[in-house]
């Protein structure tokens, strides 16, 4: 069961396949940041980092840039390149 | 929860992830309006080839709660060029053998030039930001993740 204090990160196709899982917790910090969710993450799984260059990222279901504020209970996707259709 | 669908209020777009066959001709009846004069509807199919390497099938999965409202912002995206009176797209998604159909989009409008650029417009922004990513099976058996723009494995 995720705390409330924590976020969830989660990641999809080849991101997946790489981390392992496709969805994690973090820690939500006080002033977090997306860009300090997407850093915590390259340390935590620094062979994500080649690619993290290449991914969007969406907070709650909606693209977000890195300066967008995280809250504790936030979903914070991790959008590699897609394609549908 | 995952949404799968989404129906407007105002029954004027649908739309909806499916693991089953799409049913094209379904939804072309569902868009069509006697306000309308044009109906276009696109179908994106299974191909066998690509770049020269041949394709066995294809895996698609999406992040569906996002790409159904990516979609919603899509389709008021496209209202505001042209007048684009019913909407109705639904995506494939799990294992697809060649020549399925992966998306159908139908669309009526009053006339045919608005229905054509907007069912564009719609396909073309749809491969650019909707949630939902292709997994090629090839033929040599190995699998590959589609993702314009990762480092190469």
């Amino acid at each position: 069961m995720a705390s409330t204090a924590n976020i969830t990160v989660r990641f999809f196709a080849q991101l997946k396949d790489l981390a392992g899982t496709g969805e994690t917790q973090l820690l939500c910090q006080q002033a977090m940041r997306v860009a300090e969710v997407k850093e915590q993450i390259a340390v935590e799984y620094p062979w994500l980092r080649p690619y993290l260059k290449s991914v969007f990222i969406a907070r709650n279901g909606s693209y977000c840039s890195g300066e967008t504020e995280v809250n504790a209970g936030d979903e914070i996707a991790f959008i590699p390149p897609v394609s549908g259709g | 929860m995952e949404h799968r669908s989404y129906q407007s209020p105002e029954n004027d777009l649908t739309i909806e992830l499916t693991e089953s066959d799409i049913d094209h001709e379904a939804l072309t009846a569902s868009v069509r309006d006697s306000a309308c004069g044009a109906v276009v509807l696109f179908l994106g199919t299974v191909r066998e080839f690509t770049q020269g390497r041949q394709t066995d099938s294809l895996a698609y999965e999406a992040y569906h709660e996002m790409a159904i409202r990516e979609l919603q912002r899509l389709v008021a995206e496209a209202r505001k060029s042209w007048p684009l009176k019913r909407v109705g797209i639904v995506h494939r998604l799990g294992h697809l053998e060649l020549g399925e159909t992966a998306i159908a989009i139908a669309v009526s409008s009053p006339h045919r030039a608005e229905a054509f650029a907007g069912t564009q417009f719609l396909m073309d922004e749809i491969k650019k930001t909707v949630p939902i990513w292709k997994q090629e099976h090839w033929s040599d058996g190995t699998t590959e993740w589609v993702h314009p723009g990762f480092p190469k494995q």
